[in-house]
């Protein structure tokens, strides 16, 4: 559980707020450990790793905290899944090259940088979905419920992926920075309202 | 009654079964029969020191009483072959030089462990020496077939002799003594004792024809049959007990514990005497040693059934001496001096306590599967391992990712262009100073705990619940060994 940080970016007065601040859910991050590693030996020396060469060619390695997963390749790179903030998904793969380091490798922390961030927030009404792809499809929005119950919103600008439910939960993923995600909920706040079932 | 462990026998079939793969590769590298017999004997030692096992030595409580037979033909006297010959619990009986038995009416009960190999051909001279730690002198040669587990013995008139050495201080419930005649003397002694619990059942029951024929029944039900007289020679007192004082404070499974009989020893009665004469001694003092109790410690330990069969010289009034050892083997004589497997397991039983594990469960194994570590440790990472397999990228390789480095240094890309190793380090960011990152990491080894090595069916997990489906595996847990074919297992990280 996460403590809900304010949006960096302000409100600006002329539209209604939405009052409703995305919690950010999952952050994927990936850096340069810069050398070459045995992914055997880290296996077999470490703890908390799983290595299948035959499945995946990565070691799994896993931290209780910040609770994350971590995939170290051969190359030295390593992608760091799970934390539910910028800062504890950095702090994450600090402490993944530790672990490497420790074992013997002359790890570094090279370009560390944040690729995804996922938020999901919830607008507290029913959405009628199937106006809002009438209105919106074509590029826009998918929905095919037989496929997904849920609608895939990609928003332009910023460019974000929404995927509105029925039941007016919202996941919002894509994000390199936090701000577009704030962004994107604002922008979509007001159209889902004009959606909302009566009930 | 214990539940009797697979694991020991387990073990010990795989010994053999390496043993015997590895023999004719010995014997063409030109290395000597002596060396592998060096190899399992340190390899079991081993085993027998780590504790991982129970009962290394130990088989089933329940031993399988079969009958000795004497032949009826005592003009035959087996030469006893001059080697000693020690046999351990879940061996085969070696080879003896086979009596020629006929069947007979004599026939003594002897109960072995279940691993021994029926028939057993027993020539005269062998001293044999039961788990229990009750040795029987053997002076006539018998067959030992396997007979019904009944535990309960029948009485069957024998003659017996036996001589106890001293008041052993704990008596076993198996005391058995064997004494055989001289064939010519056409008598044969025999004795059957009983147990007191049906779970040890080492007793032996000679029969023969002989003149008179007693029972004895203390409230161990033993019985023990005394010939009257016997005629001049070889009594043997074949009856030799060794027994291990300590056999009842140890719950180890490899401890023997034998009562001592000496036939000709501190009783002073030498073997040539009649039987009549050693009869009434011998009653006397087995009744006494029946009375001493074996206890359901005992039994057990008695169950482990080790038979030493010590096949003396021909002389048999000189051997078939064994002290009563008390705290440990050691003292126990062999014939030949020849040092059996057994014994030497023996001190090691004794010893156990006092040995400080060099190895064994202190090694880390590669861990095949996943390493059986406690659930809720927090644990990082473990180990340091050796650089020399570590390959390394050379640092100029890394001068133009430096520049673009997530350390904020503009200047990074001008001075990227020098490619000095200074300048790298000053532009990414130094991971030492990560130290205080790592600070849970702080692993504890606790590689030592329970291990598992194992194979696996599926491995499966769900965020934090991961499923186990193992096969054919041993665990080392607190330092016991268990193995398994299936093992399924749940757990939450």
């Amino acid at each position: 559980p996460l403590t809900p940080m304010t949006p960096i970016t302000p409100v600006t007065p002329a539209s209604e707020s939405s009052g409703i601040v995305p919690q950010l859910q999952n952050i994927v991050s990936t850096v340069n450990l810069a050398c070459k590693l045995d992914l055997k030996n880290i296996a077999l020396h470490a703890r908390n790793a799983e290595y299948n060469p035959k499945r995946f060619a990565a070691v799994i390695m896993r931290i209780r905290e910040p609770r994350t997963t971590a995939l170290i390749f051969s190359s030295g790179k390593m992608v760091c899944t799970g934390a539910k903030s910028e800062e504890q998904s950095r702090l994450a793969a600090r402490k993944y090259a530790r672990v490497v380091q420790k074992l013997g490798f002359p790890a570094k922390f090279l370009d560390f940088k944040i690729q995804n961030m996922v938020g999901s927030c919830d607008v507290r009404f029913p959405i009628r979905l199937e106006g809002l792809v009438l209105t919106h499809h074509m590029w826009k929005s998918d929905y095919e419920p037989e496929l997904f119950p849920g609608l895939i919103y990609r928003m332009v600008k910023p460019r974000i992926v929404l995927l509105i439910f029925v039941s007016g939960k919202v996941v919002l993923t894509g994000a390199k920075e936090r701000s577009e995600i704030y962004e994107a909920f604002e922008n979509i706040y007001p159209i889902l309202k004009g959606f909302k079932k009566a009930s | 009654m214990l539940h009797c462990s697979p694991i020991p026998k387990l073990y010990k079939s795989i010994i053999e079964d390496v043993i015997e793969g590895v023999r004719e590769l010995f014997a063409e590298e030109g290395v000597e029969e002596q060396v592998l017999k060096d190899l399992k004997q340190l390899w079991e030692t081993k085993v027998m020191q780590s504790k991982a096992t129970e009962g290394f030595f130990r088989h089933s409580h329940r031993s399988p009483q079969f009958t000795l037979q004497l032949p009826h033909n005592f003009h035959r006297i087996l030469q006893a072959s001059a080697a000693s010959l020690v046999i351990p619990a879940g061996r085969g009986f070696p080879h003896f030089t086979a009596a020629d038995l006929g069947a007979s009416r004599a026939g003594a009960t002897l109960t072995l462990p279940s691993g021994i190999a029926y028939p057993v051909h027993v020539p005269a001279g062998v001293t044999l020496q039961t788990a229990s730690g009750h040795l029987y002198k053997v002076n006539m040669p018998v067959m030992v077939t396997q007979a019904s587990g009944d535990a309960n013995i029948l009485h069957h008139p024998v003659q017996q002799i036996f001589q106890t050495l001293g008041q052993p201080p704990v008596l076993q419930a198996n005391v058995a003594s064997v004494t055989q005649v001289n064939p010519s003397s056409a008598q044969a002694a025999a004795e059957t004792l009983q147990p007191q619990e049906t779970a040890v059942q080492q007793t032996m029951v000679f029969q023969s024809n002989v003149m008179e024929e007693k029972h004895l029944e203390n409230s161990a039900n033993a019985t023990l049959v005394q010939q009257p007289s016997v005629s001049q020679q070889q009594l043997a007192t074949s009856a030799v007990l060794n027994q291990h004082a300590d056999s009842t404070e140890k719950s180890q499974d490899s401890c023997l514990h034998t009562t001592v009989f000496t036939p000709e020893s501190s009783e002073g009665f030498p073997p040539t005497e009649s039987l009549a004469n050693n009869s009434t001694s011998v009653l006397l003092d087995v009744e006494g040693q029946l009375d001493i109790e074996p206890q359901e410690s005992v039994q057990q330990h008695m169950s482990d059934d080790i038979i030493e069969l010590i096949i003396a010289g021909n002389s048999l009034d000189d051997n078939a001496v064994l002290k009563d050892s008390m705290a440990s083997s050691d003292k126990v004589e062999r014939m030949e001096q020849m040092e059996s497997n057994l014994r030497s397991e023996k001190d090691i039983c004794s010893d156990i306590e006092g040995i400080i594990q060099l190895d064994g469960t202190g090694d880390v194994s590669p861990k095949e599967e996943i390493p059986h570590t406690n659930d809720e440790e927090e644990n990082e990472f473990i180990g340091i391992i050796e650089s020399e397999d570590l390959k390394v990228l050379e640092d100029e390789e890394d001068d133009d990712e430096e520049c673009d480095s997530i350390s904020n240094t503009e200047s990074s890309s001008s001075a990227g262009g020098d490619e000095e190793p200074e300048i790298d380090v000053v532009e990414e960011d130094p991971l030492n100073s990560g130290d205080d990152v790592s600070e849970q990491d702080t692993p504890d080894l606790f590689d030592t705990d329970n291990v598992i090595v194992c194979q696996y069916d599926k491995i499966h997990r769900s965020k934090n619940k991961w499923k186990f489906y193992l096969k054919d595996g041993v665990m080392s847990f607190e330092g016991k060994d268990h193995v398994f074919a299936k093992a399924i297992g749940d757990a939450e990280w």
